[in-house]
C-alpha cells in the first residue's frame, strides 16, 4: 500500500469502496486486510486476457461502481467533477496492477462527495 | 547492440542507481569493484544520495538482491569514472555500456531470479520519478521459459501502460481518449514466447445498458425506516442505510462471516441485483498503433476499429445465468469443492468479446518481407476472455481465467497462405490461488511472433 494512502474506517470513500467491491465480489476480505489488495488480485483482472480486454473489464467495472455510488450510496460528483472523469480516473485506477483498493479509495473520494461526509 | 537492449541496460542502470544502497553494497559482499558514478546516479536522479538511499537503510529484502545485481559494476572498468560515487548529474546514463560491457551485463542477468529484481523495484519510492514512473507503466521484471529455448529460464521484463488523456460529457456514453503501451522483452529473445510489443492511442464511445429499475421502490428501500440507523449528527445529511452499514462493518472490522450473516447484507444484494440486473456494456473504439517484437527487427503499423461486450446477469434466477454454458464446468467444480451446494451457472460469468477490424501495414515485418509482401493488409481480429471462480481456500478464492485471441487476414496472397502467416491463435489460461500463487500456460502465436510456443509458468506474487 502506498505510504501517503491512509485506509481509514472512519473515511466514506474508504468504507464504501470496500463495501461496494465485496457486494460486487471483486474481493473477498474484511475491512483491515482489504486496502492492501491490488488491483490484479480483484475479480475482474483476467491475467490470461490481452490488456484490451482486460481495459474494457474495468470500464464496465467504472461504470458499475459508478452507479452504485450515485444510485445506491445516493453520493454526488465532487464540485467540477463530472462522471464521465469519474468514470476515466476509476478505469485508470483499476489498470494499475500494482495499485492497492487503498490507491482506489483515493480516486473515490477525489470525485464522489458522499452522504454525510464532510467538506 | 540492438535498440531493445540499449533500452534494457538503460532501465537498469536506472532502477539500480535509484536504489543506490544496493548498489554500493553489492560491489563490497560480491568483490566486484565499487559502482560508477553514472550507474549510481542516473542523469534524471541528481540528488541520489540521500539518507533514504544510503547503505544504512537498506532493507533486507534490498540486501537479498546483491548477488543479482553485482554485474552493474562492470561499467567502471571502462575508465571513465572514479572509484567514489560522485553523484554528477551531468552523467549521460546512455553512455553507462559499451557494447561488450553490456553483453557481459546480460549473460549475467540470464537464469536470474526475477522476484529478487521486482523486490529492488518494490523499494523504490513513488516519491521518486523513477519510482513512480516504473509503477505508473507497470514494469516488471519476469521469467521465461520456453519449449525450444535453452534449459535455464531467462530473465526479462514487462510493462502495461493505459492512460486515459480526455474525456468528454456525456450521462449515458462518453468518450475518451487513451495512450496505451504493453510489451515482454526477455534478455534472451529466444525465451520469449510473447514477442510482442504494442504501443498505440484509442478513441473510445462507450455505454451501458442496466434493467429498467422502479427508482421509487429503491428508494423507499434504501429509506426502509425499520432499519434506518437513526438521525443524521448536527450538520450533516442522514446517512444512506448501505453506506451506514459499510461504515459499521468497517468500524468494527467485522469478519465476512458476520457481514453475510447480516439482514442489512441480503438486502443490499437484492439492490444490487436491481439497479444492476441484466447488465450489457459496450465500448466502440478507433485505434492506431504500432506492434513489433522486441528488437524492433519486426514492426509494423495497424489502426481500425474495434467494438467489445461485457454482459452480466446479477439474477441467479435469469435466463441468462442459467444458458451461461461456458460457466458450467466451472460450476461442477465448485460444486465439488463444496463452494457452492447447487450446480447452477454464474450470470457473472459470461465471456467478454472483443471484435475488431485492423488496416496493417507490415512496415520492417521482416517474415513478410521475405515473401516481399509488405503491402498493407486487413485483419480481422477476436478475443474471448472470461473468469470464474473455482473454490474457497484459506478464506479467498481460486480463480480460473481463460483468454483466446484469433487474428485472420483478409484476402491475404498465396505466399503469406502457403507461409502460413495469415492466421494467428492465441490461447492462455491461468489458475490464481489466495496467497499469491499462480499457474499459467499459454500456447500459439501472436502478430510479429512467428514460432508456435507453448509455456507453463509457476510463480507467486505478493503485495507489498
Amino acid at each position: 500500500m502506498a505510504a501517503d494512502c491512509n485506509w481509514n474506517a472512519n473515511n466514506l470513500a474508504c468504507s464504501n469502496t470496500w463495501g461496494i467491491l465485496l457486494a460486487l465480489e471483486e474481493l473477498r476480505a474484511k475491512f483491515s486486510l482489504a486496502g492492501a489488495l491490488r488491483m490484479d488480485a480483484l475479480a475482474f483482472w483476467n491475467g490470461a486476457a490481452s490488456p484490451a480486454l482486460r481495459a474494457l473489464e474495468a470500464q464496465a467495472l467504472a461504470a458499475r461502481m459508478d452507479r452504485l455510488f450515485v444510485k445506491l450510496l445516493q453520493a454526488k460528483y465532487e464540485q467540477g467533477k463530472t462522471r464521465p472523469q469519474a468514470l476515466a480516473a476509476l478505469q485508470a485506477a483499476l489498470l494499475v496492477a500494482k495499485g492497492t483498493v487503498c490507491e482506489l479509495s483515493v480516486v473515490v473520494d477525489e470525485h464522489y462527495n458522499f452522504q454525510g461526509e464532510l467538506k | 547492440m540492438s535498440r531493445a537492449s540499449r533500452i534494457v541496460a538503460i532501465v537498469l542502470s536506472l532502477a539500480l542507481g535509484a536504489g543506490s544502497a544496493n548498489a554500493q553494497d553489492v560491489g563490497n559482499a560480491g568483490g566486484a569493484p565499487p559502482p560508477s558514478p553514472a550507474a549510481d546516479a542516473p542523469a534524471a536522479e541528481p540528488t541520489a544520495r540521500t539518507a533514504e538511499n544510503s547503505p544504512a537503510d537498506a532493507s533486507p529484502a534490498e540486501a537479498a538482491v546483491e548477488p543479482a545485481i553485482a554485474p552493474v559494476e562492470a561499467p567502471q572498468d571502462d575508465g571513465s569514472a572514479g572509484s567514489e560515487p560522485s553523484g554528477d548529474a551531468d552523467d549521460d546514463p546512455q553512455g553507462l555500456f559499451e557494447p561488450e560491457q553490456l553483453s557481459k551485463l546480460l549473460d549475467a542477468l540470464r537464469g536470474s531470479d526475477p522476484d529478487e529484481f521486482n523486490e529492488l523495484l518494490d523499494g523504490l519510492s513513488r516519491e521518486r520519478s523513477l519510482g513512480r514512473f516504473l509503477e505508473d507503466v507497470n514494469f516488471r521484471f519476469k521469467a521465461f521459459d520456453a519449449e525450444d529455448a535453452r534449459d535455464t529460464a531467462s530473465l526479462g521484463f514487462s510493462y502495461d501502460f493505459h492512460k486515459a488523456l480526455e474525456v468528454s460529457p456525456g450521462e449515458s456514453s462518453s468518450m475518451s481518449l487513451v495512450l496505451r503501451g504493453r510489451g515482454n522483452v526477455a534478455f534472451d529473445q529466444r525465451a520469449n514466447p510473447e514477442d510482442f510489443l504494442d504501443t498505440g492511442f484509442e478513441l473510445h464511445f462507450f455505454g451501458a445498458r442496466y434493467s429498467d429499475v422502479d427508482l421509487d421502490a429503491l428508494d423507499a428501500r434504501l429509506a426502509d425506516p425499520a432499519t434506518f440507523d437513526g438521525p443524521a449528527e448536527p450538520g450533516r445529511e442522514p446517512p444512506n442505510r448501505f453506506q451506514a452499514f459499510f461504515t459499521q462493518m468497517a468500524d468494527e472490522d467485522a469478519e465476512l462471516e458476520t457481514v453475510f450473516a447480516d439482514p442489512t447484507w441480503n438486502d443490499l444484494k437484492h439492490a444490487i441485483g436491481d439497479l444492476l440486473g441484466d447488465e450489457c456494456f459496450w465500448d466502440f473504439a478507433a485505434h492506431a498503433s504500432v506492434e513489433s517484437n522486441q528488437d524492433f527487427s519486426s514492426l509494423q503499423y495497424a489502426y481500425g476499429l474495434q467494438y467489445g461486450m461485457v454482459i452480466r446477469d446479477w439474477n441467479p434466477d435469469s435466463n441468462r445465468t442459467r444458458f451461461n454454458l461456458f460457466d458450467y464446468p466451472f460450476a461442477a467444480l465448485r460444486c465439488l469443492t463444496g463452494m457452492q451446494s447447487d450446480f447452477t451457472p454464474s450470470g457473472r460469468a459470461w465471456p467478454s468479446l472483443l471484435v475488431g477490424l485492423d488496416l496493417v501495414d507490415p512496415a520492417e515485418n521482416a517474415s513478410r518481407e521475405a515473401l516481399d509482401e509488405t503491402d498493407p493488409f486487413a485483419r480481422a481480429r477476436a478475443e474471448l476472455g472470461m473468469k470464474s471462480p473455482l473454490a474457497v481456500l484459506d478464506d479467498g478464492v481460486v480463480w480460473c481465467s481463460l483468454g483466446y485471441r484469433y487474428y485472420r487476414e483478409l484476402d491475404p496472397p498465396s505466399a503469406i497462405e502457403r507461409a502460413g502467416l495469415d492466421e494467428q491463435s492465441y490461447f492462455a489460461a491461468s489458475l490464481d490461488f489466495p496467497q499469491g500463487w499462480f499457474l499459467r500456460y499459454s500456447t500459439g502465436t501472436l502478430p510479429i511472433d512467428a514460432r508456435d510456443d507453448s509455456a507453463f509458468e509457476l510463480g507467486w506474487s505478493h503485495s507489498f
